[in-house]
């Protein structure tokens, strides 16, 4: 029994960070209708950045984090205006290449300054257990994730809702050319989209590389990315509650569903992808998605 | 669809009219495949320095023999004994079992290619780039190290060069790579080429060209087949001899009987050591409760550690690597499990895996990572003053600007230094410097490195065909401050010579 | 592609070819003659592996990768067909490029039965892709858009798990990969020697084309390269053909936009399974090829990262379109090892150019592409080509008549121009020198 208590646990830690990036996807696509690939990666580097903020600078940890994700906002929003607003939005497939190469680059400059090997990075939340119960621990790291990842959906949803640039944003998500009729300027909106994207990214990967069992190197996000893209896609490519049940909902699969099935171990990240498809199969937008309504 | 069908009947007769044309032959003579896997991972081994040479001397030559088993000719020449220069051409005995067919090899082949200037060309092709990109730093490493020795104390007055190539870890690519660098790069031997479909995929193609393939960064045992593959050449201690130390470990000190749990990467490298823990002599008798498998690329091990702990069982055997060795450390550290840990040896570079983890190290006391080293480590306190160490740290530092901490470019440093032995030899061989005396060089190698813990690095033809045999289990202790150092737990297990070669 | 650049420029272009006409025949030919030549000079220069040096960086040129060039264009050809033409985003190419390698390494190297070569495991590998295609083409009956392109993604990310699963393992070797041992040997009657020798007599420049006979290593690969070129060739004409067809319209259908087409009447399930196992099997036959030309089917060669490079070279190379396959296939076999090759740049300080330099290159690369070139460089090419040749579809009998008289009293070709304009994407025939139709 307890077994089962210390998956659980580990579904929630895992299923956290999922759904923090699935949430910086779903931002982004709510905006363009896109998915950003190189989302992990800007997430990644802005970890390093928190890195490099408190053990060189000496800056204090949550400072660092708050810092780095306005920094990564910054570098995000740059990077629409100059390689995303260019395009046509509704032409998928120059965008693609253009996050493609960018998860190339950004990747490829993360592992050229700080190279490949494995640093520990600041412990953000207090270590130590809430309560054990034999072999199962509640770590305060899971606990901590978890309140991190509602206060964030919190916000998100405050600023989305509650905000006139929240406003122009669910507008232009909507509909674009109306937008455009009612005089909202989609390509600053689309920019600020983008910023918030990167800066939850950012939040999200610090988050996970604090745990005291993992550490940070450039590669670290690769297999997250597509763990939150199932996520995302789970719970509705444009739904922010939906991100947070998605992430979690594929941690469970990965830490409690596989064990007792008979899935390999090593096919975890295929135990997702059917869960993802048979999902699908009944609800083609995912859970909380909107369907696409298309006009002929 | 009926006209793609119909289309498609025409074009697969006429391809199969194509085939039919040509006549293509299969080469069936395919040494044995292995059955268990091979790490084709790159540890991160540091070397302890070492002073530039080592003492090079190349035993003379068997005396006629009969090679193991020549497809072809008899052979023409018999190499009589040393002093005497070893014949550029016909069949050519070097060592023990082990032939070069020289005729057999391509019109265009030159013993001289690659040395024949004012350079020594070596070929790498590795993982600069891709999920395995930590291994990258190893090619630096080398370059750094060749860069030392070039301004030291050239090699028969010529300079190293290292062409490096990036494989990302695809077999595909290696091919290509290897190919190019033989084609065009005019290289006289590759060297570490790291992975194991990539070296066996390489191996075919520098059997065909005559190319040396040296000290292959795989740890399966089949690189040590000098009787039908004489041009290819292991290197670091295989996994099999690893495991198998660890399983009379185990016997000695837990128990006969005693219960085995396993975190294995899903790949060659950490296959083997399942593989062998489930199918060799040696490690019969121990109850292996559970073994899993994670993907390389994971986030990390989290789920399958929750697993592994709840078995409670007597061992756990730790087959994976990079960043995984401090993960694995990091979580045990928070459970109650305390079983006797041994970690593969790729995680001992201990300030780039374990310095992360060091209060994990302090609370496992001693379930803390045993690992079966066979060189000095990088960074451990106990050889801070050893000159091997120091002249690893200088050289990184001097050509490189950076240190043994920031990846594996110490185990690129003892390459490089192996590379360079066995070329001392070469060119101390009647005959100077040319592709059959670096061959015989290596496989009569009877040398050492300042850098290993002990023990000798011996090759004798088909009588012992493996590089690095020996290798002392250690233990990661923190002393108190954050310092983390290996402890021995034993003396040296010397297999020396004992390897034989494969499939004897 | 409209050759609207006819209109734009005040002379047009230099030759205009009437689709039909004899000079139109002359102008293929000449194309056919050219791409042939261009092969063999392929074949034949760069057999010894070709170094160009820029800037101080070597970049090598052999025919081992373009070879595997060639398999890339396979596979990307599929995405073609699903993507290109069907609008069916799938990011799972890699998955099946991998299961046709796995099978004919299996079929070839341990011949179960009896002896089988590439060509004849190309008889199983073809409706194995093809069936377990139609299979993922299924849920793409549900699933669009970026849901199924996730899907997908995760399909073929979990391909090397598969493959070294313990119950495969006795036929894929498992995490080892699987080594081929299968010499292509150029048949007897094939007068390699003789063409080696011939153009390295050529004064100037043959010297490019190596010295002396070949070896049987290089007649073997020589002669594979020749015979996957056909290959090649088979795959894009049944393409071309299937595009050009009935169903081919249909998939085109589905793409615009699929709630017209079905209710037109189409039977989308049908066309969209179809199209997936088409691809699927492309992809294998893409994957038969790596193999052919490697020797080695090893898992981490077909993570989610093939398939992603396999969209980067659809995209690259163009869209929609047979030529785009061709060019994306050697984008992405040459970009990744170009890039990595670049270790000086005169700006750049070393240290940048050490570890991941062929990403680095690569993504700044793909970016500049995107800018310059969005619809792929093929868009690129045909614009260049539109200011030189432009062909028109043979204008109706009346009006042929008519403009055959005005040709005699010597009327410019105004007329020309006039059915020019009228003409759309789907019927100009704009000839590249591969003699590939496109869409």
């Amino acid at each position: 029994m307890e077994l089962l208590l210390a998956r659980i646990f580990d579904g929630l830690s895992n299923g956290s960070t999922y759904a923090m990036i699935a949430l910086a996807l779903v931002l982004i696509f709510k905006a363009t209708t896109l998915i950003n690939f190189a989302q992990g990666e800007f997430a990644m580097f802005g970890g390093f950045i928190v890195l490099v903020l408190t053990f060189e600078q000496g800056i204090p940890m949550w400072i660092s984090v708050v810092l780095a994700m306005f920094l990564t906002a910054v570098a995000a929003a740059g990077i629409e205006r100059t390689l995303i607003r260019p395009f046509d939005p509704s032409d998928h497939l120059p965008l693609v290449i253009i996050t493609l190469g960018l998860f190339l680059l950004v990747n490829a400059i993360a592992g050229i300054i700080w190279r490949f090997d494995p640093r520990a990075f600041p412990e953000l939340f207090p270590s130590g257990n809430v309560f054990t119960i034999g072999n199962a621990t509640l770590r305060w790291y899971t606990v901590f994730t978890v309140i991190t990842l509602l206060v964030t959906v919190a916000l998100l949803t405050l600023l989305l809702n509650k905000t006139k640039v929240g406003l122009a944003f669910r507008a232009v998500s909507s509909n674009l050319e109306s937008s455009q009729l009612v005089g909202i300027r989609v390509g600053p909106t689309l920019q600020f989209g983008w910023a918030i994207a990167a800066a939850v990214g950012t939040l999200g990967c610090a988050v996970f590389v604090a745990d005291p069992f993992r550490q940070i190197q450039p590669n670290v996000m690769l297999t997250v990315l597509i763990y939150a893209s199932a996520a995302a896609a789970l719970g509705g490519l444009d739904s922010l509650g939906g991100a947070i049940v998605g992430g979690i909902s594929i941690g469970m699969v990965q830490s409690v569903v596989v064990p007792y099935s008979p899935i390999p171990n090593e096919l975890a990240l295929a135990a997702a992808v059917i869960v993802l498809m048979v999902v699908l199969l009944f609800k083609p937008s995912g859970l909380f998605g909107t369907a696409a309504v298309e006009r002929v | 669809m009926r006209s793609l069908t119909k289309r498609s009947v025409a074009g697969f007769m006429a391809a199969g009219l194509i085939f039919a044309a040509c006549g293509s032959d299969e080469d069936s003579s395919e040494p044995a495949e292995e059955p268990a896997e091979e790490p084709a991972e790159e540890p991160a081994e540091e070397p302890a320095e070492e002073p530039a040479e080592e003492p090079a001397e190349e035993p003379a030559e068997e005396p006629a023999e009969e090679p193991a088993e020549e497809p072809a000719e008899e052979p023409a020449e018999e190499d009589a004994g040393g002093g005497e220069e070893l014949p550029l051409e016909g069949a050519v005995e070097v060592a023990a079992g082990t032939t070069l067919n020289l005729d057999e090899c391509p019109d265009d082949w030159d013993p001289f290619q690659g040395v024949d200037g004012d350079e020594i060309r070596i070929g790498w092709s590795g993982p600069k780039s891709g999920a395995l990109a930590a291994f990258g730093a190893i090619g630096d490493g080398m370059q750094m190290y060749f860069d030392y020795v070039n301004e030291i104390d050239p090699i028969d007055g010529k300079n190293l060069t290292l062409i490096q190539k990036d494989d990302a870890y695809e077999a595909g690519r290696t091919v290509a790579n290897v190919e190019e660098m033989i084609d065009s790069d005019d290289i006289f031997m590759i060297s570490h080429l790291i992975g194991t479909p990539n070296n066996l995929a390489a191996r075919p193609i520098t059997d065909e060209s005559c190319v040396p393939q040296l000290f292959n960064s795989s740890g399966f045992p089949f690189w040590g087949d000098p009787a039908n593959f004489p041009w290819t050449v292991g290197n670091i201690l295989n996994y099999v001899t690893e495991t198998e130390i660890w399983c009379a470990d185990i016997k000695a000190n837990v128990g006969e009987n005693a219960s085995v749990a396993g975190i294995i990467m899903n790949n060659d490298f950490g296959t083997t050591y399942s593989n062998t823990l489930e199918s060799s002599e040696a490690c019969a008798g121990l109850d292996i409760v559970d073994l899993q498998l994670h993907d390389p690329a994971a986030p990390d091990v989290t789920n399958e550690m929750t697993t592994l702990i709840a078995t409670d069982a007597d061992v756990l055997i730790s087959g994976t690597t990079a960043a995984f060795c401090p993960q694995v450390a990091a979580t045990l550290a928070a459970s109650e499990w305390r079983p006797v840990v041994y970690n593969s040896y790729t995680c001992n570079n201990l300030s780039s895996f374990y310095a992360p983890v060091a209060d994990a190290i302090t609370a496992l006391g001693d379930s803390a990572p045993r690992m079966t080293n066979s060189n000095k480590i990088c960074g451990d306190p106990a050889f801070a003053d050893d000159p091997a160490i120091l002249l690893v740290e200088e050289v990184l530092a001097d050509y490189g600007g950076v240190t043994c901490a920031d990846g594996s470019f110490s185990t690129g440093v003892l390459y490089g230094q192996f590379v360079e032995d066995v070329l001392r030899s070469a060119a101390a061989l009647p005959g100077g410097l040319n592709r059959v005396n670096l061959m015989n060089a290596v496989w009569n190698a009877d040398t050492s490195n300042d850098n290993l813990l002990g023990g000798t690095l011996k090759l004798d033809g088909v009588n012992d065909a493996y590089w690095t045999e020996s290798a002392v289990i250690q233990i990661v202790r923190n002393d108190g401050s954050g310092n983390l150092s290996f402890e021995s737990t034993g003396e040296l297990v010397d297999f020396e010579g004992a390897g034989g070669s494969f499939g004897s | 592609m409209a050759n609207a650049s006819a209109t734009d420029a005040p002379s047009g272009p230099r030759w205009v070819f009437i689709k039909g006409s004899s000079q139109y025949r002359t102008y293929k030919l000449i194309g056919i003659a050219v791409l042939v030549l261009l092969l063999f000079i392929t074949a034949f220069a760069y057999n010894d592996t070709a170094s160009i040096t820029l800037l101080d960086n070597d970049y090598k040129l052999g025919l081992t990768r373009i070879t595997k060039a060639i398999a890339f264009m396979v596979a990307i050809l599929g995405l073609q067909v699903v993507v290109g033409f069907t609008g069916q985003l799938s990011l799972g190419q890699g998955f099946f490029f991998g299961l046709g390698a796995y099978i004919s390494a299996y079929l070839v190297q341990d011949k179960p039965l009896f002896g089988w070569n590439y060509f004849t495991a190309l008889l199983v590998v073809v409706p194995v892709c093809f069936l377990v295609g139609m299979a993922f083409g299924l849920p793409a009956l549900r699933i669009k858009g970026l849901y199924l392109a996730l899907v997908t993604l995760g399909l073929a990310a979990i391909f090397p798990s598969l493959v070294q699963l313990e119950s495969v393992a006795k036929y894929t070797n498992g995490a080892g990969g699987k080594i081929v041992d299968y010499d292509f040997k150029a048949p007897e009657w094939l007068p390699l020697d003789g063409i080696a020798n011939f153009l390295q007599g050529i004064p100037l420049i043959g010297q490019y084309f190596g010295d002396g006979d070949l070896s049987s290593k290089e007649e073997g690969r020589i002669w594979l390269f020749f015979l996957m070129v056909i290959l090649c060739w088979i795959c894009v004409k049944l393409v071309s053909n299937l595009i050009q067809s009935r169903p081919g319209r249909a998939l085109r259908a589905v793409r615009d936009n699929e709630t017209s087409a079905a209710v037109s009447g189409m039977n989308l399930s049908y066309h969209k399974t179809m199209s997936f196992g088409v691809a699927s099997a492309l992809g294998g036959v893409g994957g038969v090829i790596y193999v052919a030309e490697l020797g080695i089917a090893a898992p981490l060669d077909f993570t989610q990262l093939i398939s992603i490079f396999f969209i980067v070279g659809l995209v690259v190379g163009g869209v929609g379109t047979l030529s785009g396959a061709i060019i994306g296939g050697l984008v992405i076999a040459f970009l990744p090892d170009w890039a990595s090759s670049t270790q000086n740049l005169p700006v750049i300080p070393e240290r940048w150019l050490q570890g991941p330099t062929g990403p680095l290159v690569m993504g700044f690369l793909l970016i500049l592409l995107t800018f310059v070139l969005p619809g792929g460089i093929i868009a690129g090419v045909r614009r260049w080509r539109a200011r030189f040749v432009q062909v028109v579809p043979e204008p109706p009998a009346k009006l042929a008549a008519q403009m055959a008289a005005l040709a005699e009293g010597g009327a410019p070709a105004a007329e020309a121009d006039d059915a020019a304009t009228s003409e759309t994407d789907v019927t100009a025939t704009t000839v590249a020198a591969g003699d590939e139709p496109s869409s």
